[in-house]
């Protein structure tokens, strides 16, 4: 899983306040892929900012920046970081859990796919 | 064959063997490789806009392959975790999930531009279990996927429905979702190679005008294949009316009984001896 998808994420069990998912992370890998720079500023705006901003300083990034800085497009080292946060870094164990303080539902995270399936009674 | 969708249910049918053995058969390959050839063409994405793809049953991730050509980022969901671990050895550029349709399915409202599905949702016409309504499992599906759609995206199914019903079934709940659209049917005069698409879009009047464009292909020869079958088929009648019958078989024995009596002549009564072996006692030669 990388955090893409924890950006677009919600609760699969109840309807508010569900969103964004508590990441945890036992198990994290890079792996490299090419740098394109277009599907980068093409995929921007679909981001919450601020919840991956949030999310990638809870997880040990410090100097993430808080808000997409104003040249986007001529500013390399920050879409250099992006692309590291969002396209290499998979995150292979851990678990997800619901922000709702009435629901705390728990997906675990296995061989970097989590499992968002309910049980019969959840539904 | 029996259906798949009449045997186990998904996430058992796809386990760890089947899983393989899906991903390593060429045949399936080439069949995946060109419905997902054909539901991109039908989705018709503006590469410029579109950054955001749903593979719903992204299984071992052959339609995503071709999404990461088109270039546009998808995410995959898939109920078969054999699958998802298929997809993920082979490094799909794509983002794995393990999520039941049926069940629903929650993103933030209105990100994904498109969605596409590639023999999957003939699955939540059946069910395994008392408490799992396909009908009801089919609007929880549309309606969550109308939810993470934004407004006049497109989506493309297809599927391989057993009947009506079902065509029905999922089209009605499509509709109910707001969702309009049709079915586009592929090679309709074949019966191996008819493929059925649903496509359909949200939100609106805009859709009527594209939704007239898209035609079904049909393969130019296919009424010579027909009239081929319909030959080889009567072949086989005939050859089923003068099937030969074993001589001195019960069968044999009946027709020939029939046949007398047909002729008035009297013959001996049918009991449960008639047309028995008899045991060779060395008595005969």
């Amino acid at each position: 899983m990388r955090l893409l998808v924890h950006n677009l994420l919600m609760c699969n069990k109840c309807d508010k306040n569900n969103y964004p998912l508590k990441i945890e992370v036992n198990k994290s890998v890079i792996m490299e892929l090419e740098f394109k720079k277009d599907a980068i500023l093409k995929l921007i705006p679909k981001l919450d900012f601020e919840v991956l901003s949030n999310t990638v300083r809870e997880l040990g990034f410090k100097q993430f920046p808080k808000q997409i800085p104003p040249n986007v497009e001529q500013d390399l080292a920050f879409l250099k970081d992006l692309h590291r946060v969002l396209f290499e870094t998979h995150i292979m164990d851990g678990q997800l859990t619901c922000p709702n303080p009435s629901c705390k539902r728990n997906y675990p995270i296995t061989n970097g796919i989590p499992n968002m399936i309910l049980t019969e009674d959840e539904q | 064959m029996s259906r798949p969708e009449s045997q186990l249910p998904p996430n058992l049918y796809y386990n760890q063997q089947e899983s393989v053995k899906y991903t390593n058969c060429n045949r399936i390959i080439n069949i995946q490789t060109q419905l997902s050839e054909r539901a991109i063409q039908l989705l018709d994405l503006n590469p410029d806009e579109c950054s955001l793809v749903l593979d719903i049953g992204c299984g071992s991730g052959i339609s995503g392959f071709y999404l990461t050509q088109e270039g546009v980022n998808w995410v995959g969901l898939d109920i078969s975790e054999s699958m998802l671990n298929v997809a993920q050895q082979e490094k799909t550029e794509g983002e794995l999930l393990l999520c039941d349709i049926g069940q629903g399915f929650k993103f933030r409202p209105g990100v994904f531009d498109a969605a596409i599905s590639i023999s999957v949702i003939q699955w939540l016409c059946v069910s395994f279990k008392k408490s799992e309504n396909p009908y009801r499992r089919c609007t929880v599906f549309f309606e969550s996927l109308r939810n993470c759609l934004k407004n006049n995206a497109r989506a493309v199914f297809q599927f391989y429905p057993e009947n009506n019903e079902q065509i029905n079934m999922i089209t009605s709940a499509a509709l109910r979702a707001g969702f309009s659209g049709d079915i586009v049917v592929d090679y309709p005069n074949s019966a191996k190679a008819k493929k059925l698409y649903l496509v359909v879009q949200l939100g609106g009047q805009s859709s009527k005008k594209t939704m007239d464009i898209i035609q079904g292909l049909v393969e130019e020869s296919d009424e010579e294949k027909v009239k081929v079958i319909g030959r080889q088929q009567k072949k086989i009648k005939k050859q089923k009316k003068y099937k030969k019958i074993n001589e001195k078989s019960k069968l044999w024995i009946m027709k020939r009984k029939e046949k007398q009596v047909r002729l008035g002549r009297k013959v001996k009564k049918t009991t449960k001896y008639t047309g028995r072996k008899r045991n060779n006692l060395g008595l005969f030669k």
